[in-house]
């Protein structure tokens, strides 16, 4: 797709020089996220710095009847800021002011292209934090955690993004300026503003974001859990939380992960154990001993062999970087793979374990896992080499399949990295053909005129840019 | 079809679908009757649904509440009870009319709980609390039933019968089914069946009142915020001097502070607190503090303003007996009016104006109190220029083409 050239002087005439651009290589620089199997350029890209500017861009898109597609730092998993229709990509990330932070309120207004670590580094100033932690935190924007609706390992005791969103600013597919919620709990109403986050771009562009900051805990302790098998830790994780434990984070990192981690680091980590369990408690001073000592007891009596507490900040962080660098981890292993998202029951976590491992060996490909286990939340890492089609096909199959028993098991096939490109075929398998249309109808009544990143999360919606689709290989537009 | 003639004709259709015992006139104060359907079961309630959507005739589906004139009620309460629990998940799929009281002490007898509050927990219906969008008393951010909900069915206007969600924690697939009907009074759909996180019930709970003057409530939220050093509590309320008085503590105003957890932990929390502080039931409290009340509204401005706000105006309004119970964590100032007066409208205004003028609103249930020159309400349904309206009318005409279900409430915040 090219923009219509009048729509092109409009734009430029817009955002100014350094804000507008139609060139080859910008459009390249733009045409990937961190989905890994997907290459779309935009006609054009269009940086804005202010909310007028990012409300006259879209008028003029409304005018030229031209798609446009958000965009925070390009780093969502599924594609969802991918420009399938060509069309404009509006990236927010020139809008990164931290407007205000009201420490007696705990609140803090946002613009939406602040980067999730700068918040909390604001924050923590004032003894707050913004409790939503996204692995990609040190590069992911805000406005990117509201459409995804993203969570992270520490969002088991502390909730995904919705909870920490009192009101947020967003220009609609029409160029409005539509404001929901506020600076206090939004109370009762009907709740837009819930609707909205999670619904990865297709209602609007998020430009200021007021968030709920939380107290920095006075205490905190981090437990590594070391188990023979899977079911045992998984085991140790359903009894935690039925014995109303609700820790911070608690992940779950098997043999092949915990292998690449300790070839990459070498922080000593077992590399025999069949899974280890990342337990991390905080809260006041004096639960912290009680909670610790429960804690351990469970974990013992479900098998586990070796029960480490970080003893200082930096064991602390380098468990944190064991989980938290783990897919960077694989990079050893594997020149390429690819990441999946299921959920499943808790309950489900050693079937779902035990099928990983069978479908990956069945299609020959190499797997670990990352689980945020409290949630069911899983990251099955299939390793694959893009030179190789054989390897490629094998890895998406398989990936496909997981997904499919994650569908089965009960769960869901994205728990916190959205539908946008990638899931879309899968919505399906969960929503009946009644449910379909519902989704239809919500996305419509958010987005009559169709052009605010079209093409996402239902299937069999798309333009041009499908026909570029190309697992595993770089395609320009 | 005259409304007489409809409404004849509808009750033959019900009696005889379901029985003439489960259908009666509900006769109004002064205002014309309605139908109320106490359907028997939930097959019933599909069949009363149907007629009613075939009819074409608006209805609502009623907890406890009561009927609305010239609109049919269908109970919800044959939608009662557990109808799945996955126990290692500690995830239920509960009836949408079950009761909250009758469910957390179902509920207790497992060591588990909704993590929900109600002040009328034998009252509320478990869907209710989830269409109203109320909060419960217990602060937090994820103390509220929006948060707990993991899936739903619905029946919407059209007569669609949806499923959203599922029953696992976490769950980005679409656009949100669940959250749409959150705080939408019905509007959008009948709520069913509601799937719930549960969570283990805490080892220990203690509560607490102290009593603590407005200067000092603002002292608290400029420094650590009470007991902030030992636990951050699950409720932290402070209720002025009348509030306090109707709660039985006389001489001042009041901070209610509850912890839960491990009992060591709860207990050291409870050892820092200062001199004077007696336990107490917070939620039997609260009951007391707000009982009686003619009128009841909510001031949306926040605590340091509210605290700024409140003083001078309820001193200079003692006529009307204004009360206030204030979340120092959520912000939700809940102001009471305990006395009818003449002046109650201008006592009220002032009030709202005040709000206004450092950036909050004054709500009486979810409509803003107007004041005196104000331009039509900007956030009215016959606005054609609010996007959260017309965001809210395009829903609307999705979810309930035939317009036979409860009206829009106003969206969240959904003002310029």
């Amino acid at each position: 797709m090219t923009l219509p050239p009048g729509l092109g002087r409009e734009l430029s005439a817009i955002l100014g020089k350094d804000g507008f651009f139609d060139d080859p290589i910008h459009r390249r620089v733009y045409d990937s996220d961190a989905y890994p199997h997907e290459h779309l350029a935009p006609a054009a890209v269009a940086l804005p710095r202010t909310v007028e500017q990012v409300q006259e861009v879209v008028r003029a898109c409304r005018r030229h009847d031209v798609s446009f597609t958000p965009r925070g730092a390009g780093t969502g998993l599924s594609g969802g800021a991918l420009p399938l229709d060509g069309g404009l990509q509006i990236g927010l990330a020139r809008m990164h002011r931290i407007l205000d932070i009201d420490p007696f309120e705990r609140v803090a207004r946002v613009e939406a292209g602040v980067v999730n670590l700068d918040l909390k580094k604001a924050a923590a100033r004032h003894g707050l934090t913004f409790a939503p932690d996204p692995s990609s935190e040190s590069a992911c924007t805000l406005g990117g955690n509201f459409a995804g609706n993203s969570g992270g390992p520490h969002c088991l005791k502390y909730g995904v993004m919705l909870p920490h969103v009192l009101g947020a600013k967003i220009v609609t597919p029409e160029g409005e300026l539509l404001e929901l919620g506020g600076r206090w709990d939004p109370g009762e109403g009907l709740d837009l503003l819930a609707l909205l986050v999670g619904s990865e771009g297709t209602g609007g562009i998020v430009v200021e974001l007021t968030l709920r900051l939380v107290p920095l805990e006075p205490a905190r302790s981090t437990f590594l859990a070391v188990f023979e098998t899977i079911d045992d830790a998984a085991s140790a994780v359903s009894r935690l939380v039925a014995r109303g434990i609700v820790p911070a984070a608690l992940e779950l990192v098997d043999r092949v992960m915990m292998q690449a981690v300790e070839e990459a680091y070498g922080f000593g980590f077992p590399v025999d154990a069949g899974a280890v369990l990342l337990i991390e408690i905080d809260g006041p001073e004096a639960a912290m001993p009680v909670e610790a000592q429960r804690i351990e007891e469970i974990c013992r009596k479900k098998g586990c062999r070796e029960f480490r507490t970080a003893r200082s900040d930096t064991e602390r962080a380098q468990l944190w970087k064991a989980r938290k660098h783990a897919f960077g981890a694989v990079g050893r292993l594997s020149p390429n793979y690819a990441t999946q998202d299921g959920v499943v029951p808790r309950a489900e976590i050693p079937r779902i374990c035990e099928f990983i491992y069978e479908t990956a060996r069945r299609h020959g490909v190499t797997v670990g896992v990352v689980l945020h286990a409290g949630d069911g939340n899983l990251h099955p890492a299939l390793f694959y080499d893009e030179r190789d089609d054989e390897s490629v096909e094998a890895a998406m199959k398989a990936s496909g399949e997981i997904i499919g028993a994650c569908i089965e098991l009960g769960g869901s096939p994205t728990g916190e990295h959205g539908v946008g490109l990638e899931k879309r075929e899968f919505l399906p398998l969960i929503y009946g053909p009644t449910e379909m249309a519902a989704q239809a109808d919500i996305r419509d009544a958010l987005d009559p005129t169709g052009r605010c990143n079209p093409g996402k999360v239902l299937p069999g919606e798309g333009g041009e840019g499908d026909r570029l689709r190309v697992v595993g290989r770089q395609v320009s537009a | 079809m005259s409304g007489s003639r409809m409404n004849r004709d509808l009750l033959r259709r019900l009696s005889a679908a379901l029985g003439a015992e489960t259908v009666a006139w509900v006769e109004g104060d002064g205002t014309p009757s309605s139908l109320r359907v106490e359907a028997p079961d939930r097959e019933g309630f599909h069949v009363a649904a149907a007629i009613l959507l075939e009819k074409l005739a608006p209805w609502r589906p009623v907890g406890l509440a009561k009927a609305e004139p010239g609109r049919c009620a269908v109970s919800t309460v044959a939608f009662d009870g557990i109808l799945d629990f996955w126990p290692r998940d500690l995830v239920a799929r509960i009836g949408a009319g079950a009761r909250l009281g009758d469910l957390q002490a179902l509920l207790a007898e497992q060591g588990l709980r909704v993590p929900v509050t109600s002040l009328r927990p034998g009252e509320h219906t478990l869907g209710g609390l989830f269409a109203s969008g109320e909060r419960g008393w217990r602060g937090g951010p994820n103390h509220r039933l929006r948060e707990s909900v993991l899936g739903l069915t619905v029946i919407d206007g059209g007569g669609r019968v949806l499923k959203g969600g599922g029953r696992v924690m976490k769950n980005v697939a679409g656009w949100d089914l669940v959250h749409l009907h959150h705080g939408a009074g019905g509007a959008l759909g009948v709520i069913t069946d509601l799937t719930i996180k549960l969570e283990a019930r805490p080892q220990a709970a203690s509560a607490f009142a102290l009593p603590v003057g407005v200067e000092e409530v603002a002292t608290l939220l400029d420094s650590t915020r009470l007991p902030a050093a030992a636990a951050e509590p699950v409720v932290q309320l402070w209720l002025d001097e009348t509030a306090a008085a109707r709660a039985g503590f006389e001489g001042g105003g009041l901070l209610v502070v509850a912890a839960e957890g491990w009992r060591e932990a709860v207990d050291h929390w409870a050892a820092a607190l200062p001199q004077g502080a007696v336990a107490v039931d917070p939620a039997e409290l609260l009951r007391r503090a707000c009982e009686g009340a003619f009128w009841s509204g909510r001031l949306h401005l926040g605590p340091s303003a509210v605290l700024d706000v409140w003083p001078s105006w309820s001193r200079k309004w003692k006529l009307v007996e204004p009360s206030l119970v204030l979340d120092l964590q959520t912000g939700h100032a809940r102001v009471l009016l305990h006395r009818e007066a003449p002046l109650r409208n201008a006592a009220l205004i002032e009030l709202a104006k005040a709000g206004r003028a450092v950036g909050g609103r004054l709500y009486a249930e979810t409509e803003e109190v107007a004041i005196a020159g104000d331009a039509a309400p900007p956030d009215g349904p016959s606005s054609s220029e609010d996007p959260a309206w017309a965001i809210a009318r395009r829903l609307k005409v999705a979810f309930d083409p035939g317009n036979l279900l409860p009206p829009l409430p106003r969206p969240v915040g959904g003002w310029r």
